[in-house]
C-alpha cells in the first residue's frame, strides 16, 4: 500500500514537473501568441482609434470616442497596445504596466516625456513586448488628464542600461519609451523617441 | 546492439522530481529576480 501511494505521489510530481516546464519554455513566448490572436480580431488588433489618432494614421474612428477614457492611457495600435499608464513614485510600479517616470515631464506640460515598462517578466504584464516592432514613423497616442497627444516616432535605438541620459527634458515636447532589451534579459535599453504631432482637448 | 536498460525505483524516482521541482521553481524565481532587479535598479 506504501509502495502504491509513493507512485501515486511520483505521477503527481511528474504532472507538476510536467507543468512547470511548459510554463518555463512556453510563457515566454506567449505574447507573440497573444498578439496574433489580437490582429486576427480586425487590423487594429483590437486597440481603438480614436478620431485624432485615425486621422493621422488614415484610419476609420472604430471608438465613437465623444470623451477622453477614464485615467491616462498609451495607445499604439501597430503593436495592438491599449494600456494604463501608471503614474507614481514607488518603483514598484514597473511591476504592473506602463510606468510614468515621476521626474520626468508630461505630456501637458511639453518637455520629455518618459513611460517604461517590462520587455518580459514571469510575474508582471509585459508591456512592452513587442516594442522591437515599433518603427520609425509609426504614430501612437498618449491619452493625460482628458486629452489626446498624437505622436510620431523619429527614432528607436539600443543604448546601455546605464544611459541615463535618455530621460533628460528636451525642448521639443516628445515622448520616450524604453524597456529592456535583448527580449527575455535585462543587459541594454530599447528605446522609442517620437515627436508631437498633433493635440485635441475633448469636451468631458 | 547495445541495449541500455534503465531501472530506478520508486524512492529513487521521487527524489529526481523533487530535484527537478526546485530546478525548475528556482529558475523561474531566479530569472524573474534576475530581470526586476536589474531594471529597477538602473532606472
Amino acid at each position: 500500500m506504501g509502495w502504491l501511494s509513493l507512485r501515486w505521489f511520483n505521477n503527481f510530481l511528474t504532472a507538476i514537473v510536467v507543468a512547470l516546464g511548459v510554463y518555463m519554455i512556453a510563457f515566454p513566448f506567449f505574447p507573440y501568441f497573444s498578439l496574433w490572436q489580437d490582429r486576427l480580431s480586425d487590423n487594429t488588433g483590437g486597440v481603438r482609434y480614436s478620431g485624432l489618432l485615425a486621422q493621422e494614421n488614415g484610419e476609420e474612428d472604430n471608438t465613437n470616442l465623444n470623451q477622453a477614457p477614464e485615467g491616462n492611457r498609451l495607445v499604439l495600435p501597430g503593436i495592438a497596445l491599449d494600456e494604463e499608464i501608471i503614474v507614481g513614485s514607488d518603483p514598484n510600479n514597473i511591476h504592473r504596466g506602463a510606468w510614468h517616470r515621476p521626474r520626468t515631464s508630461t505630456p501637458d506640460k511639453g518637455g520629455n516625456t518618459v513611460i517604461v515598462g517590462h520587455r518580459f517578466s514571469y510575474n508582471s504584464p509585459a508591456t512592452f513586448y513587442h516594442l522591437d516592432k515599433v518603427e520609425v514613423g509609426d504614430t501612437f497616442a498618449v491619452w493625460w488628464q482628458g486629452q489626446e497627444y498624437v505622436y510620431r516616432v523619429f527614432q528607436t535605438r539600443v543604448v546601455e542600461a546605464t544611459a541615463v541620459e535618455i530621460e533628460d527634458n528636451t525642448e521639443n515636447p516628445i515622448v520616450t519609451l524604453y524597456t529592456c532589451t535583448p527580449v527575455w534579459t535585462a543587459v541594454d535599453r530599447l528605446v522609442i523617441r517620437a515627436e508631437l504631432v498633433n493635440t485635441e482637448v475633448l469636451d468631458v | 546492439m547495445f541495449k541500455i536498460k534503465l531501472t530506478i525505483t520508486e524512492k529513487q524516482r521521487t527524489v529526481i522530481l523533487i530535484l527537478m521541482t526546485v530546478f525548475a521553481v528556482g529558475f523561474i524565481y531566479w530569472i524573474q529576480n534576475d530581470i526586476d532587479s536589474n531594471f529597477v535598479e538602473t532606472l
